[in-house]
């Protein structure tokens, strides 16, 4: 038995290092090869103690309904298919919700809450990591950009999206753009003092 | 149940005895000492406490860095390169474990520190991987996958630190997942597949303090995680469930003559005796009845009947065992807790009854543990008898549903039992010259 001991570690280090490794694998297949869709979404500013500062994203998706049949009863949590649709400036909407995947068209996989037949789309890609110094200042390049357009007359949304790349029912969070610059980068300059 | 090396101990004495005693030869008996050695005192696998608690900080604390620097985002090295370094201490506790396994390295401060710190890199490689590809992902997932890749560092490196760390991964999954129904049962799982470990730690007789730990590690998470798991969904179910799990703990947690050294060294009934008395004293009220009469609901979910099925069948084997060996304070003792509660499940409307059934219990129980405690001379049982007792009268004293009269003259005649008990205890003891020590 004890002679066998180094065989076992060794295969538990084969699955300790698969997990993480499978992550990355999926996660950079989908950056790579997916399709890029633009959400609409608003932004904060917390914190996770293990992987450090982060901006919580609130995508701007309604309550979209189910299709057909697949409407659920009751209240209840789910994993649900969203449908997507973009416009002709790369913009995506979720039109309608599915428990099976569709044959065609874009779509992910997504946690819901459900309430006869309304769907409150909960995403895993709602956390957008950024440097520990620059999740205060992107927070606060978001808020400053909305009170421009209040001020300027217009809805009291800034102009801010995600790009998430949709490959086979999964979604990866590529970038966050405010006013059509990288969130992240626009972050940066302010810390690193090269925009006011 | 005695450890190899307290067996070994008991053979090297009679091995000398029998040399003395000419009834062996001196060339068996060398090979017989050679076949069965004893441990020794210090260096090579003994604990040395001063070692091993530095070596798990150290391993901590370089792990708390590497995390802390890694959560700073750096965003000007390549994704790529950034999974490399989040993954790299995870491969170098792995490849410390795997000498460790195969050198048969029995040092208590390197498995420890490398369990502490494979099972912290393990971790921090999934959450640093998660921050690099801007994976929000789900905590009580997280959690889960962490605890299970945890597991066999436990068993493959005999780490008591990893051991902790697994039990209190499971207890974050199943404080995250409180009220999920569906997720209860993989916590009850997680407890499971730690128990193995426990009682082995207990069995090699080796780092006993070590073993100690675990085994109070295991009985805190009990008692923390199942009423968590079990707070919602389980339609008034979880009285009985953790009465009998209670119950379980006092009679099987002790040596089949009931006689123990000290409660201390018996975790799981230590902490039960703990949990009983505090349970007794919340429900000696009334309104604590009212309230758990309408949480009651009459469909329980089959997985909620299941485990009371399982901890019961526990439950009875344990009085069964008890009664064979005639141990009947533990009878009574850990007996009574499941019928308190299946009788409050079954009755749950008569509240007055339940109420007046939980003080008399209670009482029961604690002027029971005072008598056998005064019999057998053990101050710590009599601490536990007094403790229930007291706690109960002076309970009574916020008790607005007694008169003013009878809770005075009840009291009074307490008091008046302690200072007679402390007499009689006292005056036992000093005729036994016992003041200064306690079997107990």
């Amino acid at each position: 038995m004890k002679k066998l001991l180094p065989t076992f570690f060794l295969l538990f280090v084969i699955i300790q290092l698969a997990v993480p490794l499978n992550l990355a694998w999926q996660a950079e297949m989908t950056l790579r090869h997916g399709t890029p869709v633009k959400f609409r979404l608003e932004l904060r500013d917390p914190y996770d103690p293990f992987r450090g500062k982060y901006v919580l994203l609130r995508y701007d998706w309604g309550e979209p309904q189910a299709v057909g049949e697949d409407a659920v009863k009751g209240l209840r949590e789910v994993l649900v298919c969203a449908h997507v649709d973009i416009d002709p400036d790369g913009f995506g909407t979720v039109t309608d919700v599915s428990i099976q995947p569709p044959n065609e068209g874009l779509w992910f996989r997504v946690p819901a809450k459900t309430f006869n037949g309304t769907y409150s789309l909960e995403p895993q890609f709602d956390r957008y990591f950024v440097n520990e110094h620059e999740a205060q200042v992107a927070e606060e390049l978001y808020f400053e950009s909305m009170r421009e357009l209040e001020d300027d007359g217009g809805p009291a949304q800034a102009q801010s999206y995600a790009i998430v790349r949709l490959r086979k029912g999964t979604a990866q969070l590529e970038d966050v753009f405010l006013d059509e610059r990288s969130l992240a980068a626009t972050a940066r300059d302010h810390v690193e003092g090269r925009i006011d | 149940m005695k450890s190899s090396q307290s067996r070994h101990a008991w053979l090297h004495a009679q091995l000398d005895l029998w040399q003395k005693e000419a009834l062996l030869p001196v060339e068996m008996a060398e090979t017989l000492r050679h076949r069965y050695p004893l441990a020794r005192a210090s260096g090579h696998g003994s604990v040395s406490w001063m070692t091993v608690i530095l070596g798990v900080f150290g391993s901590a604390l370089i792990m708390g860095g590497i995390i802390l620097l890694f959560a700073h985002n750096w965003h000007d090295i390549p994704r790529f390169a950034r999974t490399v370094i989040s993954i790299t201490p995870m491969l170098v506790f792995q490849g410390l474990g795997l000498w460790i396994v195969r050198s048969g390295n029995d040092s208590a401060a390197w498995r420890e520190g490398v369990g502490m710190g494979l099972t912290l890199s393990i971790g921090a490689a999934i959450a640093l991987v998660a921050q690099t590809y801007q994976l929000g992902g789900d905590f009580s997932r997280f959690m889960l996958v962490w605890t299970l890749l945890t597991l066999p560092v436990i068993y493959l490196l005999r780490a008591g630190t990893a051991f902790w760390l697994y039990l209190l991964c499971a207890l974050f999954y199943a404080g995250y997942e409180l009220g999920a129904s569906a997720q209860a049962p993989v916590f009850y799982l997680l407890l499971l597949l730690a128990v193995p470990f426990a009682v082995w730690m207990q069995r090699m007789g080796q780092h006993r303090t070590l073993a100690l730990l675990c085994r109070y590690a295991l009985a805190l998470a009990v008692w923390i995680g199942f009423p968590m798991a079990l707070e919602y969904n389980s339609a008034g179910v979880w009285l009985p469930i953790l009465s009998c799990i209670g119950g379980a703990m006092i009679l099987w947690d002790r040596p089949s003559t009931g006689r123990i050294e000290s409660l201390r060294l018996h975790p799981f009934a230590f902490s039960s005796a703990l949990v009983f008395a505090v349970s007794i004293m919340v429900f000696s009220f009334e309104d604590v009845w009212r309230e758990y009469g309408s949480a009651l609901d009459a469909t329980v979910p089959t997985s909620m009947l299941l485990l009371l099925l399982g901890v019961l069948a526990v439950w009875v084997c344990g009085v069964v065992y008890r009664v064979r060996v005639c141990d009947w304070w533990s009878v009574g003792f850990g007996g009574s807790l499941p019928i308190l509660g299946f009788a409050a499940w079954s009755l749950s409307g008569k509240t007055v009854a339940l109420m007046l059934a939980t003080n008399a219990l209670g009482l029961g129980i604690g002027v029971a543990a005072v008598v056998v405690a005064l019999r057998d001379k053990r101050l710590s049982l009599l601490n536990y008898g007094l403790f229930l007792v007291g706690g109960l009268v002076v309970l009574r004293f916020f008790d607005s549903d007694l008169g003013f009269v009878p809770r005075g003259l009840a009291f009074i005649g307490i008091g008046i039992g302690f200072l007679a008990t402390n007499y009689f205890f006292v005056r036992s003891r000093r005729s036994e010259g016992l003041l200064n020590g306690d079997k107990s």
